[in-house]
C-alpha cells in the first residue's frame, strides 16, 4: 500500500469507563488509500465511529490513544494539538450523523459553510460566492436565497447537503463520513449517497465512511474494513468482501440484511447481541456468536492474515474466497 | 410577530391588573387602617370614625375596590395622607435612585455571565471548580450581611468609600456590589450550566471538526446558543432590584423605591403602595417583555417560528 493517505497501524483506544479503563479499539491497522473510498463496518460498539473520531482527534477527554496513524510522513498519534488543529477541517474533514443536530440553529447555513473560508481571511465577497458555489455543487436549490437561511429551514436531505459543503469548503484530502445516512430518509438516502460519491470522484479526495449499513457500503466503498467489538475481522475490496466474506461474522451480516427484490432468501437474523467491549469475550470476541467457533476459539485470539490477494481475515476457521 | 407582540401586551395589562387587584384586597386584610395610623392609639372612635369618612374607608369594599379602578385607568392614585403630595409622583421620584442602583448592580453582575461561560466551558477543570465553589459561596450569603460587612471593611475600617446616602459617585459602590453579589452568582450558576450543556451538543463538536479552538468554538458557537436562559433569569431579577431591593436600600439609606414602599406598608399609606406595585408590576412586566425580544433575536427558530 504505497499511495495510502493514512495508514493506521496498531491503533489502541482505552477510554474512561466507571470500573476502569476500556479499550474500545484494540490493535486495529488498516490504510485508507487517495482518491478511494474505505468503508468501516460494525455493528455499534465495534469502535468504528471511534476509530474515525481518533482520525480527526476528537475523542473524549481522557481516552488513551496508543500505536500510529501515519498521515504524510507525520505521526497524528504523537503530534502536537496545536498541529492537528490546522489539519481540522482543512486536510481532514468530517461529515457527522445528524444533520438536524450537527448544524449550529442561531447561525445562517451560508455562515457555517464559510466559516473556514473567512477564518483563512478570504474577503467577504468572495466567501460569499464560494459558499454560493459550494451549495449549488452539492446540490441546494436556489442557493442565492436559501444560504442566508438557517438550518430549521431545511430539510434532513438538505442539511446534510450543506454539511457535505461545509466539509468541502476546506478542501480536505479525506473526508470522514460517520454514518452519514442514518438518520435520513430511505429516498434521500439514495440521494446523499449518490452525492458523495460524485463528490469524492470530482475531488478525487479520499473517504472513511462509517456505517452499520452493508447496503450503504456495496454503494460507495471500494475497500472495506469490518470490526467487532473493538477489534478486526475482516479487510478487502467491498465488492469481494461482501459478496463472499470469509469471517463468519461478516457473513452473517450480509445474510442478515434483506433482499428486497427477493421472497425466497428470508434473512438471518444474527443471534445473540454485539459484544461489548468493556466485556469482551476471551479469544475471538465473536466466538460466543459463531456457528462455527471450536475450542480454540474461545482461548486463541485470531491474528490478521492473508487468505487471498488484498484481503484479510481474522478468523481461525475462514471461509473459502 | 405583531400577533405576538398584541399576545404579549395584552398578557402584560392583565398581570397588572391582577397585581393592582392583589394588592388592594392583602392591603384591606391587614389589620389596622390608615385613619388609626394617622390618629394614633390615643384617638376616640368618634375620631377614627370621621378620619375613616373622610378617607372614603367606610364605604363597602366593593365601592371602594371600584373606586380604585377608576383610578387604576386614569393614573391617579390620590394622595399620600402622609406626604400630601400626589402618590405616582412620590413614587416616581424615588424611581431614578433605584434605577440607577440596579443599573450598577447589573454592570458587576455581567462579570457573572464571563465566569459561567468559563466555567461552562471547562466543566470539571480547576477553573470551573474554582468559580462554581465561588459562586455558590456568595449566593448563600444573606444580602443585607455581605451589605454590613462592607459596610465595617471598606467603609469603617479602610475608609475607602462612604456608607451610607446617597452624593457622589462612590456612594453607589457599596450598595451596588451588595446587590449584585447574589446577582452575579445567580447569572454565574445559570451561565455555567447553559454553556455547559451546550458545549455537549453535536454542532459544537463539528465547529471543533472545523479547526476551531475552544476560545472560537465558545465564542462563535456557544455564548449565543446558550443565552436564552440566562436573558430570562437575567431580566427576570433585574426587575426584583429594581422594585425590591428593600433591605439594601434600607442598610445603606439609598432612597429608592424598595425603602418608600417598606415605610408606607407600615404606615398604611395605602395610594403610595398601590402605585408603587403598580409600578413595579409593569417594571416586571416591561422587562420581560424585553426578555423575550431578546430570545426571539438570539434564536431564530423563536423568530421566525420555525417548528423544529
Amino acid at each position: 500500500m504505497t499511495d495510502a493517505l493514512l495508514q493506521i497501524e496498531h491503533l489502541s483506544i482505552d477510554l474512561p469507563g466507571p470500573a476502569g479503563p476500556v479499550r474500545v479499539v484494540d490493535d486495529v491497522s488498516f490504510a485508507v488509500a487517495a482518491g478511494r473510498t474505505t468503508g468501516l463496518i460494525g455493528e455499534s460498539g465495534s469502535g468504528k465511529t471511534m476509530t474515525a473520531t481518533a482520525v480527526i482527534g476528537l475523542l473524549p477527554a481522557g481516552a488513551e490513544v496508543s500505536g500510529s496513524m501515519w498521515w504524510q510522513g507525520e505521526d497524528l498519534v504523537t503530534m502536537a494539538e496545536k498541529d492537528r488543529r490546522r489539519l481540522r477541517g482543512r486536510a481532514i474533514a468530517m461529515i457527522f450523523q445528524d444533520p438536524q443536530s450537527a448544524l449550529n440553529p442561531t447561525q445562517t447555513i451560508g455562515r457555517q459553510v464559510g466559516e473556514i473560508l473567512r477564518r483563512g481571511g478570504m474577503p467577504k465577497q468572495e466567501v460569499r460566492q464560494k459558499v454560493i458555489d459550494l451549495l449549488d455543487r452539492v446540490g441546494v436549490p436556489d442557493p442565492r436565497t436559501r444560504h442566508a437561511q438557517y438550518p430549521h429551514q431545511y430539510s434532513g436531505g438538505l442539511r446534510q447537503r450543506a454539511m457535505v459543503a461545509t466539509a468541502l469548503a476546506g478542501s480536505p484530502q479525506l473526508i470522514l463520513a460517520d454514518e452519514p445516512t442514518t438518520a435520513l430518509d430511505v429516498t434521500v438516502q439514495a440521494r446523499i449517497l449518490a452525492l458523495l460519491r460524485r463528490i469524492r470522484e470530482e475531488e478525487g479526495m479520499a473517504m472513511l465512511l462509517v456505517s452499520h449499513d452493508l447496503r450503504v457500503m456495496a454503494h460507495v466503498a471500494d475497500e472495506v474494513v469490518v470490526m467487532y467489538a473493538g477489534r478486526l475481522c475482516e479487510i478487502g475490496p467491498g465488492r469481494e468482501v461482501l459478496s463472499s466474506p470469509a469471517h463468519p461474522y461478516t457473513r452473517a451480516l450480509v445474510v442478515s440484511v434483506p433482499a428486497v427484490r427477493s421472497r425466497t432468501a428470508i434473512a438471518e437474523p444474527l443471534p445473540g447481541s454485539p459484544a461489548s467491549p468493556a466485556d469482551r469475550p476471551s479469544g475471538c470476541p465473536f466466538h460466543p456468536r459463531c456457528a462455527k467457533a471450536r475450542a480454540v476459539c474461545r482461548t486463541e485470539v485470531p491474528q490478521m492474515r492473508q487468505v487471498a490477494p488484498g484481503r484479510q481475515v481474522a478468523c481461525h476457521f475462514p471461509e473459502e474466497t | 410577530m405583531t400577533k405576538y407582540a398584541l399576545r404579549t401586551a395584552a398578557t402584560g395589562v392583565l398581570i397588572i391588573f391582577g397585581a393592582a387587584t392583589l394588592v388592594f384586597f392583602i392591603m384591606r386584610l391587614a389589620p389596622g387602617d390608615q385613619a388609626i395610623v394617622l390618629l394614633g392609639p390615643d384617638a376616640t372612635a368618634a375620631e377614627v370614625a370621621d378620619a375613616r369618612a373622610r378617607l372614603g374607608l367606610d364605604q363597602p369594599l366593593p365601592v371602594q375596590y371600584w373606586h380604585y379602578l377608576g383610578q387604576l385607568v386614569t393614573l391617579d392614585f390620590g394622595e399620600s395622607y402622609r406626604f400630601g403630595q400626589p402618590a405616582l409622583d412620590l413614587v416616581l421620584s424615588r424611581l431614578p435612585a433605584s434605577v440607577e442602583l440596579a443599573l450598577a448592580a447589573t454592570v458587576v453582575a455581567m462579570l457573572g455571565v464571563v465566569f459561567g461561560a468559563l466555567a461552562g466551558a471547562y466543566r470539571g477543570r480547576w477553573i470551573d471548580r474554582g468559580i462554581s465553589g465561588l459562586a455558590l459561596t456568595l449566593y448563600s450569603m444573606p444580602p443585607f450581611w455581605i451589605g454590613i460587612m462592607l459596610i465595617l471593611v471598606m467603609a469603617l475600617q479602610l475608609r475607602l468609600l462612604p456608607s451610607a446616602g446617597v452624593g457622589t459617585p462612590a456612594h453607589i459602590v457599596l450598595p451596588a456590589l451588595t446587590l449584585a453579589a447574589p446577582f452575579t452568582a445567580l447569572l454565574t450558576r445559570i451561565t455555567r450550566s447553559s454553556v455547559a450543556e451546550t458545549m455537549a451538543e453535536p454542532h459544537v463538536r463539528r465547529a471543533y471538526a472545523k479547526g476551531l479552538s475552544t476560545r472560537e468554538v465558545v465564542t462563535g458557537h456557544v455564548v449565543r446558543n446558550a443565552a436564552t436562559p440566562v436573558v430570562t433569569v437575567g431580566a427576570l431579577h433585574i426587575s426584583t432590584l429594581l422594585g425590591g431591593a428593600v433591605i439594601v436600600e434600607s442598610v445603606f439609606s439609598w432612597p429608592g423605591l424598595g425603602s418608600l414602599l417598606v415605610t408606607a406598608v407600615s404606615n398604611r399609606d395605602y395610594s403610595i403602595v398601590q402605585a408603587a406595585v403598580l409600578l413595579i408590576a409593569a417594571i416586571v412586566v416591561c422587562c420581560n417583555v424585553a426578555a423575550d425580544l431578546i430570545a426571539a433575536r438570539l434564536d431564530p427558530r423563536v423568530r421566525l417560528g420555525g417548528a423544529s
